[in-house]
């Protein structure tokens, strides 16, 4: 695989407030990275560094080996051929979806706008369409002709900035996988920025958490959720209890009893376990020494809280089998657990 | 109130008076045509480059990385500190023997540039930058994202201050006067002060009237279709690279002869004219400005309360039909007003004729209906639900007025007096042709010295115009200003009040 982008060191401040602070990344050819961070994290700053619209405090961006940002100079956003989805559709107001999408193909003859359009209009399923105004649009709509535009002019890279963060959930997921099954058709490299876990881990190949400025952990969705490297990660990956724990052989012991570890530590190690509520296996049981005290029923799955002697856990159990609440239920830990020292 | 329907009875009383004969006589006679081809010729140029002006400064100074910013605003809005016949008596002074078109051209579009520049600025920072962003990304440069993506956006803004721009010259009466450019407003005044027979002075008036109305139509059909407004923590700034020092020139240049040449050759006549004015006539001239401005000022505020809490919360026949007459008024020029008045104070209220009384109606026929516009819009807007609830609490409706409405607009309500009295200060045609006899006023005072090619005397009263209303004018501008946020009531006192 060939490497697209590269950021070094990448800093960013406005006036005194350092919003990143050395960001390192590798985009290879066709993939899809997902950065993954708080609210306010500096996601949007450092796709704005990317398309050209900040100059970077300290660091470099290279583009297929081409160096596009320092802090002493910057490539106009116009020639970097970087495009971008932004978080609201944004749409030219005062053009129709046909010109909206040959907006970036002013070059192209007549005829081969047509194509061009045509063809990323039936990429995004909007073929009928193209004679509409973008107030004559839905919002998932919208967000398609967004995608198409940035497309079309045959960008190296994508970023896609929370895309569909303003949508209806049930438009989202289906939104979410026509754009990776775009990106997949046209080999395209792109970087999506959210603050969504399961935006983050559904389609991207990569994903990067962004936090305090820095890029804490980049690995394959699966790794990152199975072995994330502290416990703030797994927790803002998704839902974990935390509980106290020593490294007794190759387990480590816990209120909960005694868990499989995925690595090794030394012998006697103190720190934290994050256990995931698809971890836990719940059995009714007379004489359990736990209680069911919350149910979030989803139908195929359930969240069910559970009071345990020591600590309250939740647990995900399949949805028509999960217990009631008030019943006594037995507290089992599956599979392997993240550990982490103190 | 109905009061402000006055010129509109006159211009249908004349008309009646004058049978369909004489009006088509005098419409199609070589002199009218001439006055409209003068009128319109005129017009269109200044709405034109007043619109050009306004936007680049808009442009420049909110969407690039020029510097001084502060400065260029302040340059930008300077001209509103000028009434019309000030800035045509600078140009006198300095070059005596001017006249026509050409410095009537330039004096109007430097003038009338402030109102494009505020309307698209706030288009601009009601804007984010995003549209322009994504045109980047998508290989438009910084200059052809300016055509395709920022101008499309900002034109319903350049359209509607070039409207004002137009409007104002359309009604302006001191400058193409003293640069003796023939348009209807002079015409209509020479009319006015040599015939026997006001007739032709008033068909001109309904002329000049139809004039308005054509101009509105026209933005109307070109006007379609608003911009889309969002706001966005980001602005991206257009980089100038080479281009940044011509255009920090550009913007002085506007500056310096926008404002501060007209101010420096005023100054100049303080040292080398001898002014044939004693102090005690300057202070007389003062003192009678501030009664009529002041006195106006307040009536207008009590004025536009009542008119807008009628129209916003008691909705009835009356209070549309008192709505639509002041929209119609609006647009009258202070010379058709103030003949209007001459005309019927005369003929049915002798009494009133050539009293104080009638200068202030004049006064309030002619800013009423941009106070009444500002504080229409935060009434409207503010909740039906807030008063009931105050109601519920047992107050009466009087009472709701006084303790909720009343603090609720105070702010706009403050601005928009002072504007108006502000620019009572700066009224001239409807001042001079009804004032009481042997009462002057600072504006009167400057055109007749003016006339007389008194100059330095006329750059007294100019100065003192420019200190006291004209500064004073641009500052409160410029605390309206919007930056981030803006409120519509300050946008509207920005747009429609300083003239």
């Amino acid at each position: 695989m060939t490497t697209q982008l590269v950021i070094q060191d990448l800093h960013k401040s406005f006036s005194d407030l350092e919003v990143l602070r050395g960001i390192n990344l590798e985009v290879a050819k066709g993939q899809l990275l997902s950065v993954i961070g708080t609210s306010g994290g500096g996601k949007t700053t450092l796709l704005r560094l990317i398309a050209g619209f900040e100059t970077p405090s300290r660091g470099v961006i290279r583009l297929n080996d081409q160096t596009i940002s320092t802090p002493l100079d910057v490539l106009a956003p116009e020639q970097r051929q970087i495009g971008i989805v932004p978080q609201e559709p944004t749409l030219f107001p005062h053009l129709s979806v046909f010109d909206n999408v040959s907006f970036g193909l002013r070059r192209f003859s007549r005829e081969e706008k047509r194509a061009r359009v045509g063809y990323l209009l039936s990429l995004v399923r909007l073929s009928e369409l193209e004679n509409r105004f973008p107030h004559e649009l839905s919002g998932g709509q919208q967000q398609r002709v967004a995608i198409a535009r940035a497309l079309a002019p045959e960008p190296k890279l994508l970023l896609l900035d929370e895309p569909f963060a303003a949508l209806d959930a049930h438009l989202r997921a289906e939104i979410r996988h026509d754009v990776r099954s775009v990106l997949d058709e046209l080999s395209m490299t792109a970087i999506m920025v959210t603050h969504d876990q399961d935006e983050a881990l559904s389609i991207a190949d990569a994903v990067a958490v962004l936090r305090d400025g820095v890029i804490v952990q980049m690995d394959s969705p699966r790794a990152i959720y199975n072995r994330p490297v502290d416990s703030g990660v797994a927790t803002f990956l998704g839902d974990a209890v935390l509980v106290e724990g020593v490294i007794e052989g190759n387990k480590v012991k816990t209120e909960l009893g005694s868990l499989s570890l995925s690595k090794e530590f030394p012998e006697g190690t103190v720190g934290r376990v994050a256990i995931r509520p698809e971890n836990f296996y719940l059995q009714p049981h007379l004489d359990g020494e736990s209680i069911v005290i919350g149910r979030q029923f989803f139908g195929h799955d359930a969240i069910i809280d559970v009071k345990t002697p020591t600590v309250v856990i939740k647990a995900r159990t399949s949805g028509p089998l999960s217990p009631e609440i008030g019943m006594k239920v037995s507290v089992w830990v599956r599979g392997t657990v993240s550990f982490f020292p103190q | 109130m109905l009061i402000t329907a006055l010129p509109l009875v006159y211009l249908v009383l004349r008309t009646v008076e004058l049978g369909s004969s004489e009006i088509q006589e005098l419409i199609f006679s070589a002199r009218s045509v001439s006055l409209l081809w003068n009128t319109a010729l005129l017009v269109i140029s200044v709405a034109v480059t007043a619109m050009i002006i306004g936007f680049l400064q808009a442009w420049l100074i909110i969407r690039t990385d020029i510097r001084l910013k502060r400065i260029f605003t302040f340059f930008a809005i300077l001209p509103f500190a000028l009434p019309s016949y000030v800035a045509a008596l600078t140009w006198l002074t300095n070059f005596p023997g001017i006249r026509g078109f050409l410095p009537a051209w330039i004096i109007l579009s430097l003038l009338t540039s402030p109102y494009v520049y505020l309307a698209v600025s706030a288009a601009l920072v009601s804007q984010s930058s995003k549209q322009e962003e994504i045109s980047r990304t998508l290989g438009l440069n910084a200059f052809e994202t300016l055509i395709y993506v920022t101008w499309p956006n900002v034109r319903g803004a350049v359209l509607a201050g070039g409207l004002i721009s137009a409007l104002y010259t359309l009604s302006d009466f001191g400058a193409v006067s003293l640069v003796k450019y023939d348009t209807f407003t002079r015409a209509i005044y020479i009319a006015y002060r040599s015939s026997f027979d006001r007739n032709v002075a008033a068909a001109l008036s309904l002329m000049l009237v139809l004039f308005a109305v054509l101009i509105y139509l026209t933005y109307k059909t070109f006007a379609q279709g608003e911009t889309q407004s969002s706001t966005s923590q980001f602005a991206s700034i257009t980089k100038l690279g080479k281009f940044r020092h011509p255009a920090a020139l550009l913007l002085s240049g506007l500056g310096f002869v926008g404002f501060i040449l007209p101010v420096l050759s005023l100054l100049r006549w303080q040292f080398v004219g001898q002014s044939s004015a004693d102090s005690g006539q300057v202070v007389r001239a003062a003192i009678n400005t501030f009664g009529y401005a002041v006195s106006g000022g307040i009536l207008i505020a009590i004025f536009s309360f009542v008119v807008a809490i009628l129209t916003a919360r008691f909705k009835s026949r009356f209070s549309l039909a008192l709505e639509r007459i002041l929209w119609i008024t609006h647009a009258l020029p202070g010379l058709v007003v103030a003949l209007a008045l001459v005309y019927l104070s005369n003929r049915y209220a002798q009494i009133t004729y050539q009293t104080s009384f009638i200068v202030i109606v004049a006064y309030l026929i002619l800013f009423l209906p941009n106070s009444f516009a500002v504080l229409k819009n935060p009434l409207e807007k503010s909740s039906k639900a807030l008063e009931e609830v105050a109601q519920s609490m047992g107050y009466a409706y009087r009472a709701v007025i006084f303790q909720l409405l009343l603090p609720l607009i105070r702010k706009p309500l403050f601005i928009t007096a002072s504007l108006a009295t502000l620019t009572i200060v700066k009224e001239l045609p409807a001042t001079l042709l009804l004032r009481p006899t042997g009462i002057e006023t600072l504006a009167t005072r400057l055109w007749n010295a003016a006339g007389g090619k008194e100059f330095a005397e006329a750059s007294v009263y100019a100065l003192i115009i420019i200190l006291l209303a004209g500064i004073p004018t641009v500052i409160l501008t410029l605390l309206q200003l919007p930056r981030s946020s803006t409120t519509i009531a300050s946008r509207e006192v920005n747009k429609e009040f300083i003239g």
